[in-house]
């Protein structure tokens, strides 16, 4: 197991050193921060000596070494804006954006798995479609549309929650179901199609035959098999709802990681833009690790496929 | 009939609960939304207007501007021209900044060279950049010395917050923006970078105690939000609030649309260096081409005003008379000039329009291209996002035409002059001897009616040389929450808490 683990830290090295040079250059490729960071009127001189200054005359190549000399040193360097550290700058956010992930996905999760698997059960009769009305029309709600009209229901009409900013719990309820209905509309599919597979092979119609209750057939025997795909859903939609919340945040000013970037990459921030790139994948790697390592404790045939030799 | 007066209940207490939404109740915070955070709270450390609005209740400079925009005596009870290149100004006594520590000469000078220092990167080093040196005289006694005549001396002081020597020194820049000091009436309280800051009333302020003791400023970027902030009661104030929601507010019960002539123009650059554009007759044309008054009434539903200047609108806004000159919208007069040019059958240019800088941009020139259309003129119209285009206007990599709003804190008239029609500047892209000749003339022109003449003197040729497609002056809408607060907007773009009453 440590092996195991060790290797895909080491592989995953790799991983954030390709994101950094991409985003690196990318980046770069994009424009010279010094015209949005100076005002309109400076004068050509002004405009030399700030870039100077900064080091952007360095040729590229050059900078990179500094980038990548300071990171493995675990400095993300100064915003250009803010004049402040890259780190702080972003850690200062991860919490809000962490809170909203979280709960938007745990809502989404105790909503859409017994609605995928009452689907599955039902397969075929009105349930199944009515959930399935409700997962289509879940995916096809554009977010931002969803976020206002809630805003126009619950702040405006009825005056029942706060229309956005980030302070008690009630702050949260509107951002985070919002958020998580996107993500409850794909579980609930996936959960369906998964627990449809499962319930058609050959050993849950022998547990029915021992005449095992359909309750434990259900929760037990099929959910536990159709869990396995479901898992990497959910682990990848952590990922996609900590780098995509961005419409949701702006909508409800709340004052994540997502708007943040969004700001930076208009304002040309290459060290936030490049620090959030970095934070972000690294919790990605993180969480595609914590998956893989799920799977062999629900599936004992990927331990024994040699995961671990 | 039960069904019924259960839905009449239902739909009473829904009345109800909206009508709870919009405060009625004294507040005991003011809370204002922008569309933007604040960069920072080290006032020398961003030129933005979000950063500015926060900053100017908590910081002061030497000299303000009131709410008819006059330079008036902040942190210098005075100030005087000793000869061309001197000025002095007497300190306000007994000032103190929110630590305790009193503000006099020393500060004034570390805070002007902090600015000045390139190695501290203040992006406003430019506003202050005729500065030669500042001399402290006596602690309540300050000489700036300029490079050469510099009538706009004062105005720059308008610019410049003042910081606490020993403070910002021992605490370095970091801590400086985490725990600002200053001398203005607020001091910075809680904040949450991205959501909201709070500024509170200053015990020791100097001058009169403001009205409203408690503020939070927040951000909110979406415009719908902002607005539906606004109408739940979460807000008092929200800034751009664009064309389209202006009925939904004043039709609201207990809100107010609080609209100023903005100190922005928009115009679209004409480039004389070659082609078409070369010839006076064609920018003219192009002028008389447009239908500005049309675009103002149904891309802005009104909230513009024509301009045919290069700052005649700011003389107004300051306080001068200056009738804006305009051109007549004749399609037919527009074909007679471009055949006398030369170009009876029009010809082909590109214009390069931001998207989303400016109140309904890539829409106006998408306007403006269909109507050159109409008098053989076809427009290529190139959009750009705003980061890019700021790097082709800034390096004079732009099309024969291209969009422009402008507007800068100091409201000087010479800030709109020269560096958008100044010979040799960055962002100029017009070449006339005699517009340059006046510019020039008026920014070391000392005394004031004098520049002030030379300024109508420089419109009228302006207008006639036309470098640019005139098009208006915006105006500043702001949504108010009437039965809460008392506020009048400002052309400056600033949010004076001390200038607003609690109801």
């Amino acid at each position: 197991m440590l092996v195991y683990l060790l290797r895909r830290l080491y592989q995953a090295t790799f991983v954030l050193l390709g994101v950094m040079t991409i985003v690196f250059f990318l980046l770069h490729l994009s424009g010279d921060p010094t015209q949005l960071l100076l005002p309109l009127d400076a004068t050509a001189a002004e405009r030399a000596a700030f870039r100077t200054q900064m080091g952007f005359d360095d040729p590229l190549a050059l900078q990179f070494v500094r980038y990548f000399l300071q990171v493995v040193q675990g400095d993300l360097g100064y915003s250009y804006r803010h004049g402040e550290p890259v780190l702080g700058l972003i850690l200062e956010r991860v919490p809000a954006t962490f809170q909203l992930t979280l709960a938007s996905l745990t809502l989404a999760i105790l909503v859409a798995i017994p609605l995928g698997v009452v689907a599955a059960v039902r397969h075929g009769t009105a349930t199944d479609s009515a959930a399935m009305t409700f997962a289509l029309l879940g995916q096809a709600t554009p977010v931002y549309w969803l976020g206002l009209l809630l805003i126009l229901l619950f702040s405006v009409k009825l005056g029942w929650l706060p229309s956005g900013g980030r302070a008690g719990p009630e702050t949260l309820i509107l951002p985070a179901f919002t958020l998580a209905v996107f993500s409850m509309a794909r579980i609930a599919r996936i959960t369906r199609s998964g627990m449809l597979d499962v319930l058609g092979q050959d050993y849950i119609r022998t547990a029915r035959a021992k005449g095992i209750v359909e309750r434990i057939v259900v929760f037990k025997y099929a959910l536990r098999n159709a869990a396995i795909p479901l898992i990497t859903v959910i682990g990848l939609e952590f990922g996609v709802l900590l780098g995509g919340a961005v419409i949701t945040e702006t909508v409800f000013s709340w004052p994540g990681v997502g708007r943040f970037a969004i700001d930076s990459i208009f304002a040309r921030d290459y060290p936030v833009v490049q620090g959030i790139v970095l934070v972000l994948s690294s919790v990605f790697v993180i969480i595609n690790l914590a998956v893989d390592i799920l799977y062999t404790y629900l599936d004992p045939r990927i331990r024994e496929a040699g995961a671990f030799k | 009939m039960k069904i019924r007066s259960l839905l009449t209940v239902a739909v009473a207490s829904v009345a109800a609960f909206g009508m709870a939404g919009v405060a009625l109740a004294k507040v005991d915070r003011v809370v204002v939304a922008q569309g933007v955070y604040p960069v920072s709270f080290d006032p020398h450390r961003d030129v933005g207007i979000p950063s500015r609005v926060v900053n100017a209740n908590v910081f002061e400079s030497l000299v303000v501007r009131d709410v008819k925009l006059q330079l008036t005596p902040g942190l210098a009870e005075s100030h005087k021209r000793i000869d061309d290149t001197t000025w002095e100004f007497k300190l306000r006594k007994n000032v103190k900044f929110h630590n305790g520590e009193p503000f006099d000469a020393q500060d004034v000078k570390f805070s002007l060279e902090r600015v000045l220092d390139p190695a501290e990167k203040s992006p406003q080093r430019g506003w202050i950049n005729t500065v030669e040196k500042v001399v402290v005289v006596n602690p309540l006694t300050v000489r700036i010395v300029t490079k050469g005549p510099d009538p706009v001396l004062p105005a720059r002081m308008s610019l410049i917050f003042m910081v606490p020597d020993k403070y910002t020194r021992e605490a370095g820049n970091e801590k400086f923006a985490a725990s600002p000091v200053g001398t203005g009436p607020y001091k910075v309280g809680k904040w949450v970078r991205g959501d909201y800051v709070d500024l509170d009333a200053y015990d020791g302020y100097w001058g009169p105690k403001p009205s409203v003791k408690s503020a939070r400023f927040r951000a909110i970027p979406d415009t719908a939000a902002r607005v539906s902030a606004l109408r739940a009661g979460d807000v008092h104030l929200i800034t751009n609030l664009p064309p389209d929601f202006l009925d939904t507010i004043r039709k609201a019960p207990n809100l107010a649309v609080e609209t100023v002539p903005s100190s922005r123009v928009l115009f679209i650059a004409l480039v004389n260096k070659q082609g078409p554009m070369k010839d006076e007759r064609v920018r003219q044309a192009i002028n008389h081409a447009v239908d500005v008054k049309g675009i103002i009434d149904g891309l802005l539903l009104g909230n513009g005003k024509r301009s045919g200047s290069v700052n005649g609108h700011l003389l107004r806004l300051l306080g001068e008379s200056f009738e804006e000159p305009l051109y007549e919208y004749n399609p037919a007069k527009a074909k007679q000039l471009l055949a006398a040019a030369g170009y009876p059958n029009g010809f082909e240019v590109s214009l390069d329009s931001p998207s989303g800088r400016y109140t309904m941009d890539k829409d106006i020139s998408q306007v403006v291209a269909s109507q050159l259309a109409a008098v053989g003129i076809k427009v290529n119209v190139k959009i750009h996002e705003w980061g890019t285009y700021t790097g082709k206007f800034t390096t004079h990599n732009v099309e024969p035409m291209y969009m422009l709003g402008w507007s800068l804190p100091s409201l000087d008239p010479d800030h709109w002059a020269t560096p958008l029609l100044g010979a040799g500047e960055p962002i100029a892209n017009f070449e006339s001897e005699k517009v340059n000749g006046i510019i020039t003339a008026a920014r070391r022109e000392l005394d004031p009616a004098k520049r002030t003449a030379l300024y109508r003197d420089l419109n009228r040729e302006v207008h006639k040389e036309a470098p640019w497609l005139f098009l208006f002056q915006y105006v500043d809408t702001y949504g108010v929450n009437s039965s809460a607060i008392g506020w009048m907007a400002r052309s400056d773009e600033t949010i004076n808490l001390r200038e607003m009453t609690l109801k």
